[in-house]
């Protein structure tokens, strides 16, 4: 074999294991999903993140957004601008009984507001996508978890990772060891905004501002915590048993109820702890998490994921020619979705990222499990967990004390 | 869009403005996400990827802006185009030249324009009759996002605002207290620390300014007359005051391809430091 042929032989092999039974082909991630038949959905919530998920449904052809439910005229305009021809309503069931044929619905309300309208959707027979956190009080997450797993229909909740094929391949490094035994994890999430909607109408202020508010919010560990705690416990298998909490307002003194900033740590036993930091004070370093093992920590970031090796970590073949990214003075292995087609073709750097956001690989699998029967990538229990895990160590920076997580809270 | 967004707004309730202001960076932010060539996933990365290969579904907004293209191109008789993106790419805006396009007497082949362009509306679908064709918003997107931005401002009843983009794109909101309008100035793109003009803008107004510098490539400066391949004639300047920032963007880069009579007011400064103005809303700097 000549050193170019062994070269080019290396560089394959480098895909093949680095993404060994994974995530689907280049050419699956890039086109967009269709059904076999056309179907009619509907939204229900028009603020950003229903506006989000309408951005992301007119990629994917064939699914009609006939209905958008918002109460607030002014978002009911926008997530309409949205649409090709949607109707707008400012109440869900009359919606519901206007659209009686549509075959999904996506609830992108407030979390406070979840369950009367996924229990009376999934009651409805529809397939349901409800939005994460699943709910903000223990009580909501309970009677939802309910109705989706008794639902005949597909029950979807919106943490984003399970769908994500950059997570889906960290998981399997993880899996197979490659960070062997996890002795930390840390998770941020860092915005510099007020988090606040603006409205001249005194009296719908708190409508509209319910993330600011006790009564509404499950504050910066539902909203923002409740992604990354589905994600470790999907990695990892492991549930904590306390969470400790502090928080402070340290930027909007604004009359708001909810800290801007927060500190938990998470102790999952056997020693592990994870760390959950999230502000609206600082945008640094955004959102990411880390998983740290004796031989290596997993980063991911959204669309990237990197695996970092501890120095006496084992070398596998194909590292010598995996793309690799410098932070400062560590050197992360960037993690590909389908390295073995990209690296057979020399174009190993064009896999860095996802050719869509995040949010649409999640609606396409939760269109995919409703049209064709394939598994639900995040069940009832999985977002019951997550807003379990949520509302306590919520409860426990309103508290600054440590709060015992009782494994009871994810079980209907 | 790669480039620093700064709003100023006027009012009496900080704690309402700060949101309505948040609310309308959210909107330039998330344009950036659906316009930008740098991002994979961004909607126009999705439709350069598979256009030329059959009809790509795009959010509906993002298919009222490519139709408000076709108007704007058809408008500029083709001084605007937005369906470069592939010619800049290998001219070397978008980073490394490739080989070879020093020599190009021609940069731009016919089957590189917006006309090989093809939209539906009934399927908000677009495709590329041309395989190699890319689209390249850089010119419009900062004005299309800074009046959807301006919207929210006025959905909020934000009264008193101003808006820009990296400097040459601009939106105006009511009045500074006191002040006739907001006083924008031009700089002298042949002596850039000299302000030439200064341009007020009324409330309603948006200001866009182009010029061939700012990038360093060969070939005489960053904008292409689409028509022939060549790049810009003699114009330094060109700089447009409209009703709507994205009909601003087109005009200004239309001009600065060719001075020819345009739909809007300007101001054009030449090579040869001759200006011309056809709005009022430009005062020269040397008559204050």
């Amino acid at each position: 074999m000549s050193s170019t042929d062994r070269r080019e032989f290396l560089h394959s092999a480098a895909g093949l294991a680095a993404a060994a039974a994974i995530v689907p082909s280049a050419a699956e991630l890039e086109a967009v999903w269709r059904p076999r038949r056309a179907i009619d959905v509907a939204v229900i919530g028009g603020g950003r993140q229903g506006r989000d998920i309408l951005a992301e449904l007119a990629k994917i052809e064939g699914v009609n957004v006939a209905a958008v439910c918002e109460l607030d005229k002014r978002r009911l305009r926008r997530a309409l601008r949205r649409t090709t021809g949607a109707k707008g309503y400012s109440e869900w069931n009359k919606m519901l009984a206007a659209h009686a044929g549509v075959t999904a619905v996506f609830v992108a309300t407030p979390t406070h507001l979840h369950k009367d309208v996924v229990i009376g959707l999934l009651r409805a027979g529809k397939h349901v996508y409800c939005e994460a956190p699943m709910a903000s009080t223990i009580d909501d997450a309970k009677a939802i978890a309910k109705a989706g797993l008794s639902a005949k229909t597909t029950f979807q909740v919106g943490h984003y990772a399970r769908a994500n094929p950059v997570y889906k391949l960290a998981r399997s490094f993880y899996r197979s060891g490659s960070i062997e035994t996890l002795i930390s994890a840390r998770c941020q999430w860092h915005r510099k905004t007020t988090w606040r909607l603006a409205t001249s109408d005194a009296s719908r202020e708190k409508v509209l501002n319910w993330r600011l508010y006790q009564a509404t919010s499950s504050g910066l560990p539902g909203e923002f915590g409740s992604h990354w705690f589905d994600a470790i416990r999907w990695f990892t298998r492991k549930t904590p048993v306390s969470v400790r909490g502090v928080g402070s307002t340290m930027l909007h003194n604004d009359g708001r109820e909810i800290p801007d900033t927060v500190l938990c740590q998470f102790d999952f036993g056997e020693g592990v702890s994870m760390l959950f930091d999230a502000t609206l004070a600082n945008s640094f370093g955004s959102r990411h998490a880390l998983l740290n093992g004796t031989m290596g920590t997993i980063k991911l970031a959204g669309r990237h994921g990197w695996l970092f090796k501890e120095a006496d970590a084992p070398v596998q073949g194909w590292e010598v020619y995996a793309n690799r990214q410098q932070f400062h003075d560590e050197s992360g292995i960037t993690l590909i979705a389908d390295a073995t087609q990209l690296a057979a073709q020399g174009r190993l750097k064009d896999g860095v990222g996802l050719p869509h956001p995040e949010l649409h690989y999640s609606l396409e699998r939760f269109l995919q499990s409703a049209t064709e029967g394939k598994p639900v990538c995040c069940t009832a229990l999985d977002g019951l967990y997550a807003a379990a895990v949520s509302i306590k160590a919520h409860e426990a920076v309103l508290a600054n004390a440590e709060i015992k997580i009782d494994p009871s809270l994810f079980k209907v | 869009m790669g480039t620093r967004f700064e709003l100023v707004l006027g009012g009496d309730d900080k704690t309402q403005l700060r949101a309505a202001g948040e609310e309308a960076l959210e909107e330039i932010a998330l344009w950036d996400r659906h316009l930008s060539r740098f991002r994979r996933d961004s909607q126009v990365s999705h439709a350069n990827r598979h256009a030329a290969a059959g009809w790509v579904s795009l959010a509906p907004e993002v298919f009222r802006l490519l139709e408000r293209c076709r108007d704007l191109w058809e408008a500029t008789d083709g001084r605007f185009d937005p369906a470069l993106g592939a010619v800049m790419q290998r001219l070397g805006f978008h980073g490394d030249r490739e080989p070879g396009s020093e020599n190009d007497s021609n940069p731009v082949p016919l089957a590189h324009r917006f006309d090989r362009v093809a939209l539906d509306a009934d399927r908000h679908a677009i495709r590329f009759a041309t395989a190699g064709l890319s689209l390249d918003l850089g010119a419009v997107g900062k004005g299309w996002a800074l009046d959807r931005a301006a919207q929210i401002l006025d959905d909020h009843d934000v009264g008193c605002a101003l808006i820009h983009g990296g400097t040459s794109t601009v939106i105006a909101r009511g009045a500074p207290p006191d002040a006739e309008g907001w006083i924008v100035g031009v700089a002298d793109p042949l002596v850039p620390e000299r302000p030439l003009a200064r341009c007020v803008l009324g409330d309603g107004e948006a200001l866009s300014v182009s010029a061939p510098h700012g990038r360093s490539v060969d070939v005489g400066g960053h904008i292409l007359d689409p028509r022939t391949g060549a790049s810009a004639g003699d114009v330094a300047l060109a700089a447009v005051v409209d009703t709507e920032a994205v009909r601003a963007d087109a005009w200004s880069t239309a001009l600065v391809v060719s001075a020819s009579p345009a739909a809007v007011g300007c101001f054009i400064v030449h090579g040869d430091g001759r200006r011309e103005s056809s709005a009022h809303q430009f005062r020269s700097h040397d008559s204050e």
